[in-house]
């Protein structure tokens, strides 16, 4: 005879075994055989599942007296780099801040010879910077944007909700008269920069911008495919 | 449960929201690596521990109403379950290390603000079988660690502790 089952016979009454069983898992000094065997009876034994919800909430909630302790932030940057995995760097990105280096030089050396030969322009219309705050009626989504049409760049942040499960999500840029314009879709990334097309620069006023659900590879049409689940006005940033 | 804040967080997790997830660990971070770090002495492997509670209850958000749990005790026990498991399995391979810091480190009490009825039931036992629950709860110890420090069988602990959790 072995151990379990001596157990067994001395004690009849199945409820205190069950109780005694439930105490068990809930504690956590079941073997991790046992502690399958008892979660696949929750699934199938309402009684069992009932006793066992009493225990855990018991025991959790003593536990969770305990005084709170702050984990320290590599836990938070683990975390973010599981959820929002950084995107594959490009060469130019690799090459750090040396093109924005080169750049400015470039750009300073044709202001100097500019003004020297008074080749530069009285002010023109400034270069605007655009944002939005792309939002769901009840927030379940929301993403920010900041564009800065001369540089070409379109600045993403979101800050809370995502995708459908499986779908990504897609940017448009809805014009007051016109049909919905496609800006790409949105990296996995926490903050992400999209490429904006220099020549819509025009057609940012009174514009809004909109995020959609799309399949991975994209909107198979020139529109979106479902329903627009967050809008945003676009308004000139200070 | 409706007045839980993590519900709310929970559901949009499930809902595959990955900032939920990090408004998750805010809100709940602090208890969890509390419960963890009882449990698991080294620090780093708290903080893995930590994670890892977190990418399970990512993965298990869909089925919590199922669970029938509230959302805090679906949390901690998920911590705690991880927890232990880790422990036995370094125990596995560092016994002596383990006993010596549990050795070390000062008996657990009773949390004072318990409002739940195993206190009650810890209160009427005696207090070698009260020490032993406490272990188990805040420190994850298991049997094999309670046969050593009462001087009890291995055979014969679980038999010993059994009838005090459900008398």
């Amino acid at each position: 005879m072995t151990g379990p089952d001596i157990d067994d016979e001395f004690d009849p009454n199945p409820d205190e075994e069950d109780d005694a069983l439930c105490a068990e898992y809930a504690l956590g000094l079941l073997s991790v055989e046992e502690r399958r065997a008892v979660e696949a009876r929750l699934a199938i034994d309402p009684a069992f599942r009932a006793r066992a919800i009493l225990w855990t909430e018991d025991i959790s909630s003593l536990a969770a007296a305990l005084p709170p302790s702050t984990p320290p932030p590599a836990v938070e940057s683990a975390l973010r780099a599981r959820l929002f995995p950084p995107q594959p760097q490009g060469w130019l990105r690799r090459l750090g801040i040396l093109p924005a280096i080169l750049g400015a030089l470039v750009a300073g050396l044709f202001v100097v010879w500019a003004n020297q030969a008074g080749v530069l322009l009285p002010d023109t219309a400034p270069s605007a910077t655009w944002q939005a705050r792309i939002s769901a009626a009840d927030d379940s989504l929301v993403v920010e944007a900041l564009i800065s049409p001369a540089g070409g760049v379109l600045s993403l942040t979101r800050v809370s909700g995502d995708a459908a499960p499986g779908q990504v999500l897609a940017l448009w840029l809805l014009p007051a008269d016109a049909a919905p314009l496609a800006l790409g879709l949105l990296p996995e990334t926490l903050a992400a920069d999209l490429a904006f097309p220099p020549e819509l620069a025009d057609r940012l006023p009174g514009a809004q911008l909109a995020l959609s659900d799309e399949p991975p590879d994209g909107p198979p049409g020139a529109g979106p495919t479902g329903p627009l689940r967050a809008t945003g006005p676009l308004t000139p940033a200070p | 449960m409706t007045s839980d804040p993590l519900a709310p967080i929970i559901a949009r997790m499930a809902r595959g929201d990955r900032a939920a997830l990090l408004q998750f660990h805010a809100a709940a971070g602090p208890v969890l690596f509390a419960v963890i770090s009882r449990i698991l002495d080294s620090p780093a492997a708290a903080e893995a521990a930590l994670l890892d509670t977190h990418l399970t209850l990512w993965r298990e958000a869909p089925r919590f109403a199922a669970t029938g749990l509230s959302p805090l005790a679906w949390a901690v026990a998920t911590a705690r379950h991880h927890a232990i498991d880790c422990q036995r399995a370094q125990s596995a391979t560092a016994p002596t290390a383990t006993a010596l810091l549990a050795d070390l480190s000062p008996e657990p009490a009773i949390p004072a603000a318990a409002p739940a009825s195993l206190a009650r039931r810890l209160a009427a036992l005696d207090p070698d079988r009260a020490e032993a629950v406490c272990r188990a709860l805040i420190r994850g110890e298991g049997y094999a660690s309670f046969a050593a420090r009462f001087g009890l069988p291995p055979d014969g602990v679980r038999g010993w502790l059994r009838p005090a959790l459900a008398p």
